[in-house]
């Protein structure tokens, strides 16, 4: 318990950070009726900066609804009959019904076994007609509202090709679960102000596919572990602009007043990937290495469009440079719908965003989109090109686009602010693993797969590639991911192709980090002491592992890397590997007494640290310590800054001066006349 | 940064703190800085506060409307009660606690005249069954506050208010079908 409230004082310093999520705390007040303000006010502050980092498709359940309430059922990865090569779509809309007009032609083929039947995902739909190309023979199928089962006539062998022509409404407004309630964020399409009765809201159509919802505009096979090409004809009035993934290959005008647009994607992607998006935007046009980038924003925000994706191009030269496998598909656009129903969502090539990253220039001088324009980003390789093969494993997607956030920031921006950024990934994983309970990252038991998008197969993803990088080193971590990238191209994967790609790549056997990390759940907790001998010179370091042994493994197998800070600014690093819940190591051979040791002397642990410090301690780690979590660490336990104020104003990251400066006010504050004081606590402009 | 700077600089005293804040509100471009100046300035010279507040009145960003609301409500003057309508309907889940307690602690400045439009608006809203139930949530609350604000006050006029948002709160707690509102609502002490 004094670990996690230690946890919590040190967070609560970082008070910009503290929230994992404001519907937390709306549900926190309606739910409790907390109708006294006062204290709430202070969380609501906090979350202002932090709002914006709930990314992609992250859920957050009010209540645990996957460990308790809901047997557990292994989820296997879909088997597949048959594999999807090609997809056509000719779509029109019925604005006022909210329907998709739809003709959809599917190139497939058996996977291996023969096959005299093939169900397709399609929900929802009135089926018009059902042919076989390209004899366009009619065919017999059943339809429940969730699966068209076809059949096919005859046995069709491996390597046999079958085409299939469907005419089909599909219907996603009227979509229901299975007590039949309205489905309102999952409908794969959204038809936004359709009938334009609504003040000043745009008239849109966009998709949101993942997990698994695509099947309700067109016939598909909707799991992640399918793949093909796809053409795409988008026939809408002529005043809007329409945007697919792939290449605009044509764009016709009709006699009608309406247009046609032609999008062709020639490499192969998942089905969830698969997008559209119909409104009247401004089109920003930029090029990188001769491919398109194209920024799609509401008109209003033409001057911003730019600056809100913000280093698109760079971050395209670094993630290529960084993996070593240039950027994949064909061009790169991103657009900002209205009403979105989650932060942002990957479609290869054509990301979609939700309204909150459509700023002013003014605004965004103090709230820049770069974590979630690199998080998608970094989707084109980890997701996109290489693609979890069933949800259970989705952290291989996400825990690398959470991880990208942390390298474009160390990148771009230096050490200090990706370890602030990590510090706020790390409060978010546990704040879910202490209030929901953790589960494995790679989670086979899941209750619902939409669960999966949680502070775990985000948070704790990014967090162990840390650790792994910071294992591994910096030149073998790439090496391994770029092995990973290229021998798992358009195709999709489970965890154990990554750990492979890394064990060829070094050499070395990395079961135990993977099992640990990926297949048991939660963290290590480590209780550590000091002792120094004046007589031998060395120092020991007794060390508990204290976590819950039932829950989460008993032992944690780490490499540890501490660090002994001395007065004259110097460090030595010293490494063990801990392999027992209690251990004791001495780091030998010392010339003199360090001010104080560090037992994550890289902060690259996942885990909660004990280790009680005198003042003077945490003083000597805030001045020595290069690291940001050290940093802040000592500074939660430092309770008079003033010993340290002039080292505090004069660091380099804003984070950090800005601790120092609101130190000086409140040691100002207390010699300000009573009125001054009372008036600026009422307002908050003091806090 | 700039702004935990501007932070320190306002412990100094009037007269050095006052020139800073006028050259601030002048020319600043980041909201943080110029809502933090524009709301220790109406401290100091609510006068230039208002002014300067008046120049971004039609600015729409979520991240300048507290401030303005700050010096607004300092103001005590009813002419900007519908500044405070219009950003009520505009105002998003993250911004509610904020926006009520300013709203609230305004109107309770006001004449009992605006009291009645600001219950209008309020109990309007709270009864509009296409609402957001959080928004609704805090409007009850607000009305409330006012209520138990209008029963301390001495005065025919607030002894009438007192009674009509009361009868208008029972109105809201009879016709709300949200569960969950309706729980919340059967908790409040609405007499």
């Amino acid at each position: 318990m004094h670990t996690f409230i230690k946890t919590v004082q040190f967070f609560i310093l970082m008070r910009r950070i503290f929230i994992s999520g404001i519907y937390v705390l709306f549900s926190i007040v309606l739910f409790n009726a907390c109708t006294t303000t006062k204290n709430t006010t202070t969380s609501v502050e906090s979350t202002k900066d932090f709002r914006e980092e709930l990314l992609d498709t992250m859920v957050f359940s009010p209540d645990d609804e996957q460990t308790d309430s809901v047997p557990k059922i292994y989820r296997p990865t879909a088997t597949m009959r048959y594999d999807l090569l090609h997809t056509k779509l000719d779509i029109r809309f019925d604005w006022v019904k909210q329907h998709v007009l739809g003709k959809a032609t599917l190139d497939l083929t058996p996977y291996f076994y023969p096959i005299k039947e093939i169900s397709l995902d399609a929900v929802n739909f009135d089926i018009h007609a059902v042919k076989l190309m390209p004899e366009q023979k009619e065919m017999v199928y059943q339809y429940d509202g969730e699966k068209i089962l076809i059949n096919l006539g005859r046995e069709y062998k491996k390597g046999e090709k079958i085409q299939i022509f469907i005419d089909y409404t599909a219907k996603p407004e009227e979509s229901t679960d299975k007590e039949g309630e309205a489905i309102t964020s999952d409908k794969g399409l959204f038809f936004i102000n359709p009938e334009g009765k609504i003040k000043n809201k745009p008239r849109q159509i966009w998709t949101q596919g993942e997990t698994e919802n695509n099947k309700k505009w067109f016939p598909t096979f909707d799991k992640p572990n399918e793949r093909c090409s796809q053409e795409l004809w988008i026939t809408v009035d002529d005043i809007y602009t329409t945007l697919s993934n792939g290449k605009l290959m044509s764009s016709t005008k009709n006699a009608d007043g309406t247009r046609t647009d032609y999008w062709k994607q020639d490499l192969p992607h998942a089905p969830y990937l698969f997008m559209m998006a119909v409104g009247e935007f401004y089109e920003e046009k930029e090029m990188w290495n001769q491919l398109p980038v194209h920024y799609f924003v509401e008109k209003g925000f033409k001057k911003s469009a730019k600056k809100i994706f913000n280093h698109t191009p760079e971050m395209l030269t670094f993630f290529s440079d960084k993996l070593k496998y240039p950027y994949p598909w064909d061009k790169y656009a991103q657009v900002v719908v209205r009403d979105f129903v989650s932060g942002a969502m990957e479609n290869t090539t054509a990301v979609v965003f939700g309204e909150f990253v459509q700023k002013t220039d003014r605004e965004l001088i103090d709230n820049d989109n770069d974590y979630i324009v690199a998080h998608e980003l970094m989707h084109h390789w980890f997701g996109n090109l290489v693609t979890c093969e069933e949800w259970t494993n989705l952290t291989l997607n996400e825990g690398f686009a959470n991880y990208a956030e942390y390298l474009w920031f160390e990148h771009k921006y230096g050490k200090e602010r990706a370890d602030y950024h990590r510090l706020t990934e790390m409060n978010g994983y546990f704040s879910q693993a202490y209030s929901q309970g953790a589960h494995p990252l790679i989670h086979y038991y899941y209750g619902n797969k939409e669960d999966m998008f949680d502070a775990h197969s985000y948070n704790k993803g990014g967090l162990v590639l840390h650790m792994l990088r910071n294992y591994t080193g910096e030149e073998a971590f790439f090496a391994s991911l770029n092995k990973y990238l290229k021998d798992n191209a358009f195709s999709a994967v489970e965890v154990d192709e990554l750990r492979m790609a890394f064990e060829d790549t070094l050499g070395e056997d990395l079961s135990w980090f993977f099992n640990q990390w990926f297949l048991q759940s939660g963290h290590p907790t480590f209780d550590v002491t000091y002792v120094y001998d004046d007589v031998t010179q060395s120092m020991k370091v007794q060390v508990s592992q204290t976590q819950d042994s039932i829950q989460y493994p008993s032992v944690f197998v780490m490499p540890l890397d501490m660090a002994a800070y001395y007065a004259d600014g110097k460090v030595s690093n010293h490494k063990f590997m801990m392999d027992q819940r209690n251990q004791t190591f001495i780091i030998e051979g010392l010339q003199t007494k360090p001010e104080v040791v560090a037992f994550d002397g890289r902060n690259s642990i996942l885990g909660l640290i004990n280790e009680t410090r005198t003042t003077e301690e945490n003083i000597a780690l805030y001045k020595f310590s290069k690291n940001f979590g050290d940093k802040m660490m000592a500074l939660s336990d430092i309770e008079d800054k003033s010993v340290i104020i002039n080292d505090l104003l004069s660091e380099k990251f804003y984070f950090l001066r800005a601790i120092g400066a609101e130190s000086v006010t409140e040691e100002r504050f207390l010699n300000m006349p009573e009125s001054c004081r009372i008036w600026f606590c009422l307002t908050g402009i003091l806090r | 940064m700039r702004a935990s700077a501007l932070q320190v600089l306002l412990t100094n005293s009037e007269e050095e703190v006052l020139p800073l804040l006028k050259r601030v509100v002048e020319a600043e471009q980041a909201y943080p800085v110029l809502g933090l100046a524009l709301e220790a300035l109406s401290f100091y010279d609510i006068e230039t506060a208002e002014k300067y507040a008046k120049r971004n009145i039609e600015d729409k960003s979520e991240y300048i409307t507290n401030s303005l609301m700050t010096v607004f409500a300092a103001t005590g003057k009813a002419e900007y009660l519908s500044y405070f309508h219009e950003k009520l309907q505009e105002v998003t889940l993250y911004q509610l606690f904020d926006f009520f307690e300013k709203y609230t602690a305004y109107v309770e400045m006001l004449p009992s005249q605006n009291w009645e439009e600001a219950v209008l608006v309020l109990s309007n809203m709270a009864l509009d069954s296409g609402e957001d139930p959080y928004k609704k949530f805090f409007c009850v609350n607000a009305l409330l506050k006012l209520k138990d604000s209008a029963k301390a006050k001495e005065g025919q006029p607030y002894m009438i208010l007192a009674e009509d948002i009361k009868n208008k709160l029972k109105d809201i707690k009879n016709s709300e079908t949200d569960p969950l509102l309706k729980m919340r609502y059967s908790e409040m002490d609405i007499e």
